[in-house]
């Protein structure tokens, strides 16, 4: 079992050495320059900025400086004379091509990540590890209460509709599942805003605290968290109940039609005995090892969710790194998500062997 | 001439199929409102014909409501197993053999197969209960002159047992269960997926005991499950009282069904093809270790196979059955000697034999008759080569032939019908 584990350990670090290696190529293929974009707003703002600061800008953040800002840099020095710097510069920039210095950049970053160091994310000017802690909690207690919730309701509902099967009970309990399915959260979010926040005014329509929230008391506290966080969390499980229910009434069929199950009612088990301990134990199976590969999940943050709420959440935060360019944070993120799933396969593999004696690792 | 309804053919149009579903809906939904009723024990409480038998079936009709139409799986079918006596059932696959087993344990899958009509009495064993309904414990004195609660050999708790008559086809479903597993246990065909594969066979040999004896310990449980183990011959019960049922091979996986179903002492036992799914060497332990079971119990068997060797090797008494009817009854004898329906006597034909020269196998022409659409002369018609001019008319009605033999041709119309 230890061997076992050691061994697929070993392997994860292969894994993710892949991960960040086709990771990080995507990103610098990407077509947004957080430099770029800086410059820019800055020239609107009525700066010029001249070639040489930036590529000092460039170079202070890491980056490999654009042929055509290269161009101009040399241009500039040419015309203000300043011969012995164009030389120093020619001989250090070298002419490498793209992928070349595509893949300094990767070895550059992997040489840091061996000693802990993520660098500091462009956007936020923080330790990417500190910026991805500030902004998770939220995004982890939406997701891990919904998820909660989630196989709470969806699991007695697969239950009851697989039992019931082509009953009423069946069919009412599918559509309203695909209709949960079916609907976008944006649009189901703002169904739910409209209705309950702004008709009904029980809660708040968006943003995770009051103004006041310093004034108030510890429990005072909780049902202003509780008042900005029900429609988000709401929205999340009516979305994500469809497929689980779905996989447990499939899984909870099948094991309701076989022939083990014909034998516990045989041996004079009341049907509720039948359905919860023998039925229920062979559903558990497929059930428990989604739940291990659910672990990225629940760190991954609701990217539309957190939008329609105006949530400080992790997915708010990775997306709009992304559209700014901000390499680091991209690729600390992006590693925290493919390593949290590495552990969740293993952890679900692992899983396999708890539940169902049949299966033995080695 | 494209509107005439062709009925040979098995193409239904949506429209047909929509007022066949509509019609099944009805009486499915009346059948499983009777299946899930309360109901006082009186409504199913009866008195058998005949106080030998064990289990009597009369005219029973279970049928499936499939959207094509309504499957006769057993069409009036009546028998009756005598008291520690072994019955064999006989008749080609899809004759109805296992859904009338099916039918007497009320394993029917529902809402599609249901007891349509027909009683199925049992002489059940039960508790007897005071006025909370609690069972009343039998005593007995040990050695030192002590009154004390009575046990069995593998010292689980006994208790007051009084004899009632249940009819289980008018039984609701939440009463079906002291009948289960403890008065009628059943044997299944598949070894291999019978077993529940999470747990250990010691948990599931234990859940009979526990569900059937009021205060059944653990250590009770324990001890009548290896005890069970041992008496079908299973070298080394306590580790495979431990194992989970993959460990097992498929012939030592039907020992432990066969042990399982033995753990309450039943009064009557049903063998579903115990043998089929086994191979040969197997086979012949299973059917041993039967052979010794019968004189061991005290009980009776109903054995249900397509294997006439089994059958002459097992039974007392032989039921064969033909597209959902009982066509021949009586005992072993009888049936083996003095084969009186045409298909039986092709049956024994078919049976391949050491002595006989012939190159081929002789075998019954042409195919069972549709099951949806069953003509209303004998369903053999087509295939017997003995008809008369009879045999287009209604179908052949039970003739006794000997107190114990009874056939339904119309070869033997001048004996008296019952």
């Amino acid at each position: 079992m230890l061997k076992y584990i050691l061994k697929r350990l070993g392997l994860s670090i292969l894994i993710l050495l892949g991960v960040s290696l086709i990771l990080y190529f995507l990103i610098r293929c990407m077509p947004v320059d957080f430099i770029r974009s800086k410059i820019d707003a800055m020239n609107q703002g009525g700066a010029t900025i001249k070639p040489d600061a930036q590529v000092t800008m460039y170079t202070s953040y890491g980056l490999d400086v654009p042929e055509d800002v290269v161009e101009e840099y040399r241009n500039q020095l040419k015309t203000e004379g300043r011969l012995e710097e164009l030389d120093k510069f020619n001989k250090e920039y070298g002419n490498d091509s793209g992928f070349v210095k595509m893949l300094k950049g990767y070895l550059g970053w992997l040489g840091k990540i061996c000693r802990l160091d993520f660098g500091k994310s462009f956007k936020y000017g923080d330790n990417v590890v500190n910026v991805i802690k500030d902004n998770m909690g939220v995004s982890f207690a939406i997701a891990l209460i919904a998820t909660i919730f989630e196989f709470l309701i969806a699991i007695p509902l697969g239950i009851t509709a697989a039992t019931h099967q082509y009953s009423i009970r069946d069919y009412i309990v599918t559509i309203l599942v695909m209709i949960g399915i079916s609907l976008p959260a944006f649009f189901f979010g703002q169904v739910l805003k409209n209705l309950l926040a702004m008709k009904l005014g029980w809660f708040y329509p968006s943003g995770l605290v009051n103004a006041a929230v310093s004034g108030m008391t510890f429990w005072e506290q909780i049902v202003d968290y509780f008042r900005h966080l029900f429609i988000p969390i709401l929205t999340v499980v009516i979305l994500s109940i469809g497929g689980r229910m779905r996989m447990t009434r499939t899984n909870m069929l099948e094991v309701m039609n076989s022939d083990y199950i014909r034998t516990a009612r045989a041996k004079g088990l009341k049907e509720k005995t039948v359905i919860y301990k023998h039925a229920f134990r062979n559903t558990l199976i497929p059930l428990v090892t989604s739940l291990a590969g659910l672990l990225p999940s629940l760190f991954s943050g609701a990217i539309i969710t957190e939008q329609v709420f105006d949530l400080p959440g992790i997915g708010n935060i990775a997306l709009q790194a992304m559209s700014a360019g901000d390499i680091p944070f991209i690729m600390g993120y992006n590693m925290f998500l493919a390593l949290l799933s590495v552990i969740g396969v293993l952890l679900s593999d692992l899983m396999y062997a708890v539940v169902d004696p049949r299966v033995k690792l080695s | 001439m494209c509107a005439k309804k062709n009925t040979n053919t098995n193409y239904l149009s949506n429209k047909e199929i929509r007022a066949i579903a509509k019609a099944n809906r009805k009486v499915m939904n009346a059948l499983e409102k009777k299946k899930y009723r309360k109901a006082d024990e009186s409504e199913f409480t009866t008195q058998m014909k005949d106080s030998k038998n064990i289990l009597e079936i009369e005219d029973l009709n279970t049928y499936f409501f499939t959207d094509q139409g309504v499957v006769k799986a057993v069409n009036g079918v009546s028998f009756e197993v005598p008291e520690n006596s072994t019955v064999g059932i006989v008749g080609e696959s899809g004759c109805g053999k296992s859904v009338t087993s099916m039918s007497v344990m009320r394993l029917l899958q529902g809402p599609q197969g249901q007891i349509v009509s027909g009683s199925i009495r049992f002489k059940s064993l039960e508790y007897c209960r005071d006025e909370k309904g609690r069972p009343i414990p039998a005593y007995t004195v040990d050695e030192n002159g002590n009154t004390v609660q009575a046990v069995n050999e593998s010292g689980v708790a006994q208790y007051e047992m009084e004899e009632k008559v249940y009819d289980i086809a008018q039984m609701p479903i939440r009463d079906i269960h002291r009948i289960r597993g403890r008065q009628i246990s059943m044997i299944f065909q598949e070894p291999m997926t019978s077993l529940n594969p999470i747990f250990t066979i010691g948990d599931q040999l234990d859940e009979v005991t526990f569900i059937h004896n009021p205060g059944a310990t653990k250590e009770m449980a324990k001890k009548r499950s290896l005890d069970m183990l041992g008496l079908v011959g299973i070298a080394a019960p306590e580790r495979v009282y431990k194992s989970y049922p993959h460990e097992l091979s498929g012939g030592m996986r039907q020992r432990v069904m066969i042990s399982m179903a033995l753990a309450c002492d039943p009064r009557l036992i049903i063998a579903d093809e115990p043998t089929t799914a086994l191979d040969v060497t197997i086979q012949a332990q299973i059917l041993d270790l039967f052979r010794d079971l019968k004189h061991k119990i005290n009980g009776s068997i109903l054995l249900i196979t397509h294997d006439l060797g089994v059958i002459a090797e097992m039974a007392d008494y032989v039921v064969v059955m033909y597209a959902g009817k009982v066509i021949e009854r009586g005992t072993v004898q009888e049936i083996f000697h003095n084969p009186m329906h045409p298909y039986t006597i092709g049956l024994q034909k078919s049976k391949p034999t050491m002595d006989s020269d012939e190159d081929t196998l002789f075998n019954i022409p042409g195919n069972v008759p549709n099951p949806v659409n069953m003509p209303n002369h004998c369903f053999f018609k087509e295939r017997c080569s003995m008809c008369t001019r009879k045999c287009s008319g209604e179908y052949p009605g039970m003739i006794q032939v000997s107190p114990t033999h009874f056939v339904a041709c119309h070869l033997y119309d001048e004996k008296e019908e019952v």
